[in-house]
């Protein structure tokens, strides 16, 4: 019983501060601050060394000899969104007062394969919208869904209508050109719709600590299919590179399953789920921290092939026609 | 655990509960003070702001043994130091106490040791962040705690004949092992609810992993027969190190109440 109660006496010794290293709110401590919070929480280190050549310490030894004491924010704002380049990923920002750095190279540097002109012009004034959705019926009986953002929700109720509305067409165009992504629920839902059985669509894992390779092992996502109406018909879903982060994801759902056909340029990827942090100075940065992955294992970061690669043609765009709508109703039509 | 045993447990609890309804003493304390958040899981960056506390305290000082149930809830909103980005925090927590108690010096002062299990839950919300903007706090704690009341004259004899004496009461509660809820180090929440995939999610912890402390100090005088006044310092620091991630929440404040019953 004594001792116990020395056991317990000594307890306080043990109640230590649990806290973590700080910063100074100087350029110094800032660029150490956001490499550090990189260093130990972005999830793609180790895949990007193997597939781009990225070395994390060496970039930090590039950038921190362009960071000195005088620099004032804008200075520092940009070299810190260049070290953040070099990971070549849409979902790294830093957000300041005055800017929003980020790397949109993986659609910028591409054809846009998409025009807002043609699109309106197949829609007409007279279509329908159901929550994010735009849709109509094209002239050749074929339905047609335009989703710009995952952003925007959709209601079970939506998708109800709008697949009643389609029944009776021959095939279904889903475009979702310019889907920069938003809610991966949205992507789920809209992709239970054309499930029949439960699908193995991707896996997932997560950083388990901050060591580069410290990942949990792979967890099997399935899509389940919606107990409500389904769509049995084919479907052609149109891509483009700014096609990102869970829209990629919905064209990674839409490829595993068999009346599925996607038709346009690659997608852009972003296959990790963003978290946030910030800096000493206030500065908020977003990075890639839950990756996902494909029915095989493999990477989707950087993008998804189509299984028709199709561009807009300059023809085509003086006859207000969109050469990636029409092969898809080509497809559909056969 | 049978449905014996659930009983025979429930039994136990509804026991301390009618020890203490009858007790002779019960408290409520206001307070408001400084409170520094650190949740790693959420950023980096250490958040300090204004909190405040409510906490009630049932006790019951027998011969031997008293009984103590207290309810806290804080509620804080804190900002980063460059003052861009806030965290609202709040928290509940229930503390069952059970101490062997002594009576020294006539009578004037009495020491408690003993035990309290502490249930607690609660958030941290950031009101920047998107996918990762709030955490959810679920533990569970055995604590070992001790108590030091002390009655003394105040003011003169003719002061403590008319309104009794006055009590400096000390409490220590300090970690020992427990449950703790935590996602992992880079875990979603979305990975959690709509996937179900759990890794490490409940996790045993002891007084190095949850190094918490919590300390009251409270100086309480009657005003009347049955009403004393109270005022006094609470210091709550509830830490957590599991799954790599690193989070505290440290109250300073400043308590103000009363306690009937006497």
């Amino acid at each position: 019983m004594r001792r116990l109660l020395y056991i317990i006496c000594l307890l306080p010794l043990f109640t230590a501060c649990v806290d973590e290293e700080e910063f100074a709110d100087t350029p110094q401590g800032n660029f150490e601050a956001l490499w550090k919070i990189i260093d130990e929480h972005y999830c793609f280190l180790d895949y990007k060394q193997q597939a781009i050549g990225l070395d994390w310490n060496a970039v930090y030894q590039k950038y921190k000899v362009r960071v000195d004491e005088y620099m004032n924010e804008m200075q520092l704002f940009e070299v810190l969104t260049q070290m953040l380049a070099e990971l070549r990923d849409g979902h790294v920002n830093l957000s300041a007062s005055h800017d929003y750095g980020r790397y949109w190279s993986w659609y910028e540097d591409f054809p846009t394969n998409f025009s807002d002109t043609l699109c309106r012009a197949y829609m007409g004034t007279d279509y329908k919208i159901a929550a994010g959705l735009d849709y109509r019926i094209l002239d050749d009986n074929i339905g047609y869904v335009r989703y710009e953002s995952f952003q925007h929700g959709i209601g079970e109720g939506n998708l109800d209508e709008v697949l009643a509305y389609l029944m009776l067409c021959q095939g279904l165009i889903i475009d979702i050109r310019g889907n920069g992504g938003g809610d991966l629920t949205n992507a789920e839902k809209l992709a239970a719709r054309f499930c029949h059985e439960k699908t193995l669509v991707g896996y997932s894992q997560h950083k388990t600590g901050p060591g580069h390779s410290e990942f949990s092992d792979m967890e099997a996502h399935y899509l389940e299919p919606s107990s409500n109406l389904r769509w049995h018909k084919p479907v052609v879903v149109l891509t483009n590179r700014q096609v990102y982060s869970a829209a990629n994801e919905f064209v990674m759902y839409m490829k595993t399953l068999p009346q599925v056909t996607v038709v346009g340029d690659r997608t852009g990827g972003g296959a990790g789920m963003p978290f946030s942090s910030s800096l000493p100075n206030g500065w908020s940065v977003r990075f890639s921290a839950v990756p996902n992955y494909d029915a095989q294992r493999q990477s989707v970061e950087f993008g998804i092939d189509p299984d028709y690669a199709v561009a807009l043609t300059d023809e085509d765009f003086q006859r207000g026609k969109d050469t990636i709508i029409e092969f898809a109703r080509k497809l559909l039509a056969e | 655990m049978n449905n014996n045993k659930w009983l025979a447990f429930l039994l136990l609890i509804a026991c301390q509960f009618s020890v203490v309804s009858a007790a002779a003493q019960t408290s409520y304390q206001f307070g408001f003070g400084s409170t520094d958040i650190l949740d790693t899981y959420l950023s980096q960056e250490e958040f300090r702001g204004e909190g405040f506390t409510f906490l009630s305290l049932s006790e019951h000082c027998g011969q031997a043994w008293s009984s103590v149930i207290q309810n806290q809830v804080h509620l804080t909103s804190a900002k980063d130091r460059a003052d861009n980005e806030s965290l609202l925090e709040g928290s509940y927590n229930l503390y069952v106490g059970r101490y062997r108690a002594w009576q020294l010096s006539g009578g004037n002062l009495c020491l408690q040791a003993g035990g309290l299990a502490n249930f607690g839950v609660g958030f941290i919300y950031n009101t920047r962040n998107s996918n990762n903007p709030a955490q959810a706090r679920l533990s569970l704690q055995l604590m070992p705690s001790a108590i030091a009341t002390w009655q003394f004259r105040l003011f003169g004899t003719t002061f403590t004949q008319k309104h009794g004496k006055a009590s400096l009461r000390c409490e220590i509660d300090l970690p020992l092992v427990g449950l703790a809820f935590s996602p992992n180090y880079g875990q979603s929440y979305y990975e959690l609810f709509s996937q179900g995939n759990y890794d490490h999610n409940v996790v045993p912890t002891t007084f190095v992993s949850a190094p918490c402390f919590r300390q009251q100090l409270t100086l309480t005088h009657k005003m009347t027969r049955s009403v004393a006044f109270s005022v006094g310092f609470l210091a709550d620091y509830q830490q957590l190190r599991v799954n790599n991630l690193k989070q505290h929440v440290l109250c300073n404040h400043f308590m103000l109440g009363f306690s009937k019953g006497l």
